[in-house]
């Protein structure tokens, strides 16, 4: 905890300058931090896949070669290999490749923006409940524990009934699903910096709530939130997955890799390609973010340090 | 003797386990999903009808394989000449699985249990289908035991093919009485086939009724199980786990058809595939929007691409297997640029947006999310941006049957299995102005003062000849207004261990296994 008690240090110091010398001390974490995840080659592999496969669903339209709805009835099921077709044609003739690209800009964009709208909520939740305590934490967390006992299929199912499939619907869904990790990681944390004696000094200072909870504590608990978000991205891909396999999810003809695999699964002895392939994507993606954020944890670990 | 003893019960335990295992006159069953009910007055759904159909029997049966119909509890009939009343002679000496007689008053107890709402049993189950099956009934006389008469309000064409749907079965009186509303869980009927067991989620068991009037099954078993999964299903018939299943992925078939010890059996469909528009909303109250949609969308591709043939081209409404069906009525051919055209002088040059609702699969439905994105990727080649919207099966259903000020469909897909062969279960059930949901299933809307008056007439026209030539005039109406876009009609493809013998798909699609025998 040795950032914690340098800024402690600060009381003495007028505002201004704590301020910006909290700025260097964050930059003088994160570079250690960057250094110590190149060791980490796991990680680095997890980044590369991470950048390959953002980099592929940015590019989308230019690296796609066909358009990934072009129907063609006439070539239907063509196994990977085939002149033309690197990774074959679906059950409709449209080409695997080119869905698999246009496909990974859908899940991972899903993923990320569940995880931002979930992580904004959950310690914007977190911080309050921890902060305030009493009544604003006691109603705050049991809502929390009621939305972590709730079957995220469950309320996804619910929220459609009300407005209708889609991805969007879907997404919103599983990043309601996704509050209570951020709200308890970032409450705990928050419980026990309060009573620290920077915070303490804060309070002698005469600073606002808000601005001791938005300057001072959340640039504290951050670092674990991030490492939270990351291996939580993969979660959120799954999930988002899962729900268009189920078709709650991407409707036709979006290509989402849950939706391929979902359809795929009809023609599974005949063109296994159709389900395999979308099933390692997933698998990758999922695998990359996790190992990201594995290292990122080790990294950013105190303890951990040489 | 001790001795003996011991080893007469060492060798019954070695046998034990074997006699527990699949025997030789048993027939195991795949079904799509598990059933509903198994009381045949409450069944909507195929699962249910073909795991009901063995234990009961109606007055009027469809013989094996066709929709003719032949005496079943009821051995003759006579119709009056006003064909108001219907005077049936029941077979005699027919006992119910329970024990109890068969008799008149067993008939009038299931017709009326359905129909009367202050039958002291009237609230023992929902029954869907007892304004088709008897809403023209008006009374129903005892005469004696064996002589029931059944009087109707007006005349009625159909009514004896309606005497053998499942809702027209009897069922067992005493049964009924007996366990009320669980009455669909212990179903009591006369069939060849006596109910034996229902584990939800795992099967249905039944073995053959030795006392049945026409002779006792030579299968001695029957086992109905639930298996989601196409491709699961399919594998369990390939590894011998199950003897006979239905719905066969359409890319397998061929596969599935050089299998050693599986054979596949096929016949027309009694069914149609169709797209619905809902006429009485903007753009599809105008009839050019709807014949242009049906020309931008090429049936024959979807037909022979997604379904592998597995189901033929339609041309109509109606699908050829059923009498009264018009051979020069023509689906609209695959033409984009006349497609267009009309699109343009209703009014929309550039095309619109419509959502289109599709299930994720559902008795008859096919490959419903693939054929439906084959249609969206044809809509938009002419400017229809068509924006799917997927369902599960029963939540789908409760949105297409709503009255038509509260319906928001605009565009959905349907399909219809027949239930008694009769032209007036597809045309006036599906497109009669009379039978808007919630009364019927015309979810199009679909409203043509002149068909209404040519289907109505049909219903109350005994003579076969004359109704042939109302329906026919009535498909020529229809195919113009183009109310739905008719895409096909399916085959009915079943696959099973090829040693059982005698046995033959009917065209409403219940299985029928007492005339049917196992090749040791």
């Amino acid at each position: 905890m040795e950032p914690e008690r340098e800024q402690a240090t600060g009381k003495v110091l007028p505002r201004g300058r704590a301020w910006s010398e909290r700025e260097e001390k964050t930059e003088g974490m994160w570079c250690p931090v960057l250094r110590r995840l190149w060791k980490d080659k796991f990680a680095v592999l997890g980044a590369g896949i991470i950048v390959v496969i953002i980099g592929l669903a940015v590019l989308a339209p230019v690296v796609s070669p066909y358009d990934p709805n072009q129907v063609d009835l006439l070539n239907r099921l063509k196994p990977p290999g085939t002149e033309g077709h690197l990774l074959g044609t679906d059950q409709l003739g449209r080409d695997v490749l080119s869905r698999l690209i246009w496909g990974g800009r859908v899940s991972v964009a899903v993923g990320v923006f569940a995880v931002l709208i979930a992580m904004f909520f959950g310690v914007f939740l977190g911080l309050i409940a921890g902060y305030f305590g009493g009544a604003f934490d006691i109603v705050i967390m049991r809502v929390i524990d009621v939305l972590m006992a709730f079957p995220y299929v469950l309320l996804a199912i619910a929220i459609i009934a009300a407005f209708g499939p889609g991805l969007v619907n879907a997404m919103i869904a599983i990043s309601i699903i996704g509050i209570p990790y951020y709200a308890r990681i970032v409450r705990g944390s928050v419980l026990s910096l309060r009573e620290k004696e920077f915070i303490q000094a804060q309070h002698a200072l005469g600073s606002s709530n808000w601005r001791i909870m938005f300057r001072h504590l959340l640039p504290n608990v951050f670092s674990s939130v991030i490492v939270a978000a990351t291996l939580d991205v993969g979660w959120m891909i799954m999930a988002a997955a899962g729900m268009s396999f189920l078709g709650l999810g991407a409707q036709p003809p979006t290509a989402e890799w849950g939706v391929m695999l979902s359809n795929g699964r009809q023609f599974i002895r005949v063109a296994p390609h159709l389900s395999l392939l979308p099933g390692l994507a997933i698998f990758l993606v999922v695998l990359a973010f996790n190992l990201l954020g594995d290292g990122l944890r080790d990294a950013l670990d105190p303890h951990l340090k040489e | 003797m001790r001795k003996l003893v011991v080893l007469l019960t060492f060798l019954t335990l070695l046998i034990a386990p074997a006699a527990l295992a699949k025997d030789d006159n048993t027939i195991i069953v795949g079904l799509q999903a598990e059933p509903v009910t198994l009381d045949p007055h409450q069944i909507t759904d195929f699962n249910s009808s073909r795991a009901a159909k063995g234990m009961f029997n109606s007055l009027v049966e469809f013989a094996q394989g066709s929709t003719d119909l032949v005496p079943g509890l009821a051995t003759s009939w006579e119709v009056s000449d006003d064909g108001l009343t219907y005077t049936f002679h029941l077979r005699k000496g027919v006992k119910f699985h329970d024990g109890t007689p068969f008799n008149a008053e067993a008939v009038k107890f299931s017709i009326e249990r359905q129909i009367d709402p202050n039958h002291p049993y009237h609230d023992t189950g929902e029954f869907a289908y007892a304004d088709f099956t008897f809403g023209m009934v008006k009374e129903v006389n005892v005469i004696d035991d064996y002589t029931v008469e059944i009087v109707l309000k007006e005349p009625f064409a159909p009514f004896l093919a309606n005497m053998a749907m499942h809702s027209a079965s009897i069922v067992s009186p005493t049964a009924v009485k007996k366990y009320g509303a669980d009455f669909s869980k212990h179903p009591v009927g006369t069939g060849p086939f006596k109910f034996v067991k229902w584990t939800p989620g795992v099967e249905v068991i039944q073995e053959s009724n030795p006392d049945y009037w026409d002779g006792e099954p030579e299968v001695k078993r029957v086992i109905y199980r639930p298996v989601l999964e196409d491709q699961a299903r399919l594998a369990e018939l390939e590894a011998g786990k199950l003897d006979f299943i239905v719905n066969i992925p359409p890319d397998d078939l061929d596969r599935v058809k050089k299998l050693k010890g599986i054979k596949v059996q096929e016949q027309p469909g009694m069914h149609v595939w169709y797209v619905v528009f809902n006429t009485q909303k903007e753009p599809f109250n105008d009839p050019r929007v709807r014949q242009a949609v049906n020309y931008a969308i090429d049936k024959k591709a979807i037909v022979d691409g997604i379904l592998q043939g597995t189901g033929v081209l339609a041309e109509n409404v109606l699908p050829p297997v059923v009498w009264g069906y018009n051979p020069n009525v023509k689906n609209y051919p695959y033409d984009p640029v006349k497609a267009k055209q009309l699109l343009a002088e209703a009014g929309y040059p550039n095309g619109f947006k419509v959502t289109l609702w599709v299930p994720e699969g559902g008795s008859g439905m096919q490959q419903p999310v693939a054929m439906c994105t084959a249609i969206q990727a044809y809509l938009s080649m002419v400017g229809i941006q068509a924006e799917i919207q997927q369902f599960e099966w029963g939540t789908y259903l409760d949105k297409v049957f709503v009255d038509d000020y509260e319906s928001m469909a605009e565009m959905h897909v349907m399909s219809w299995i027949g239930d008694n062969g009769d032209p007036d279960n597809f045309l006036y059930i599906l497109l009669s102005s009379e039978q808007w949901p919630p009364y019927g299933f015309n979810e199009a809307f679909y409203k043509n003062p002149e068909v209404d008056r040519l289907l109505r007439q049909a219903r109350v026209t005994s003579d076969v000849v004359k109704r042939t030539e109302l329906y026919k005039k009535a498909q020529e109406l229809i195919m113009a207004d183009a109310p739905w876009v008719p895409i096909d009609h399916e085959t009915q493809i079943v696959a099973m261990d090829e040693r059982i013998q005698g046995f033959k798909l009917h065209p409403t699609g219940v299985f029928r296994f007492e005339k049917v025998t196992i090749k040791k």
